[in-house]
């Protein structure tokens, strides 16, 4: 009888001699992710903004810093079983978005092209901010 | 009363402006500070619009342009600046989300 009234006043007012719940945890996961790692989930946004991607091939597009984009793109050559890669870095400049390219070719981005690079930069800053960063894009220009 | 003549414009040597210049002679300074100023105004810039009018006339009214000059911000037409926009935007996103984890880990989270 006594055990079921302690019992009942414990659920009251509480187990004073029980204070494991404020000790912090030993063993606590840090669900900390680097900027590397952010970046990485936002190249996988990226690489479904161009259309479907052929069979055996793995891309990236992100936005590396304030002014870099980076598009590299991978596949396995058939014929010679080799992997192959291709990375195009966009620099953007007050005069025009620079692309440079393996092999030191560098040329600004102009008609077509850069309406696609643009309208792509585009989708991947709503889905980003979206869906990575839970926010609602800013109205830019 | 013949006033026919009454409102016709001064012809350039009646002015005074001529012999003002000579009595006030400006130093190469003064002109140099003028053509400053008056290349830091911002030009227009020429706009390439489709005359829309001239739809329903013929094929090549239909295909002609024309070039309005329409004081345009240059910013808002540039897609340069908007990628650059874009690109300090989502660094910014990036790093108030990293600056909010490390806050997480330390408790000091709202």
């Amino acid at each position: 009888m006594s055990s079921l009234i302690t019992k009942a006043l414990q659920l009251l007012t509480g187990d004073e001699t029980n204070t494991d719940w404020l000790k912090m945890p030993k063993k606590r996961v840090l669900k900390q992710l680097t900027e590397r790692e952010l970046i990485r989930l936002e190249a996988e946004i990226g690489a479904t903004l161009f259309g479907a991607l052929p069979k055996g091939h793995r891309r990236e597009f992100f936005c590396l810093d304030a002014s870099t984009w980076i598009w590299h793109e991978e596949w396995v050559d058939e014929s010679t079983r080799k992997l192959q890669t291709a990375t195009t870095r966009y620099e953007v400049q007050p005069t025009g978005v620079l692309k440079v390219q393996e092999g030191a070719r560098y040329s600004y981005v102009d008609g077509q092209e850069l309406d696609n690079l643009t309208l792509a930069i585009r989708m991947y800053y709503e889905r980003v901010t979206r869906e990575i960063y839970h926010q609602e894009p800013k109205q830019i220009a | 009363m013949d006033t026919r003549n009454q409102y016709q414009i001064p012809q350039r040597n009646e002015l005074d402006h001529d012999r003002f210049a000579e009595r006030t002679p400006r130093s190469p300074e003064f002109d140099a500070i003028n053509r400053d100023i008056a290349a830091s105004y911002e030009q227009p810039t020429p706009v390439e619009r489709t005359d829309y009018t001239s739809m329903g006339r013929s094929a090549l009214d239909i295909s002609r342009t024309q070039t309005e000059t329409v004081p345009a911000s240059a910013e808002t037409l540039n897609p340069a600046y908007v990628i650059g926009q874009i690109g300090m935007e989502l660094t910014t996103l990036r790093q108030n989300e990293l600056a909010s984890r490390n806050r997480d880990d330390f408790g000091l989270a709202a």
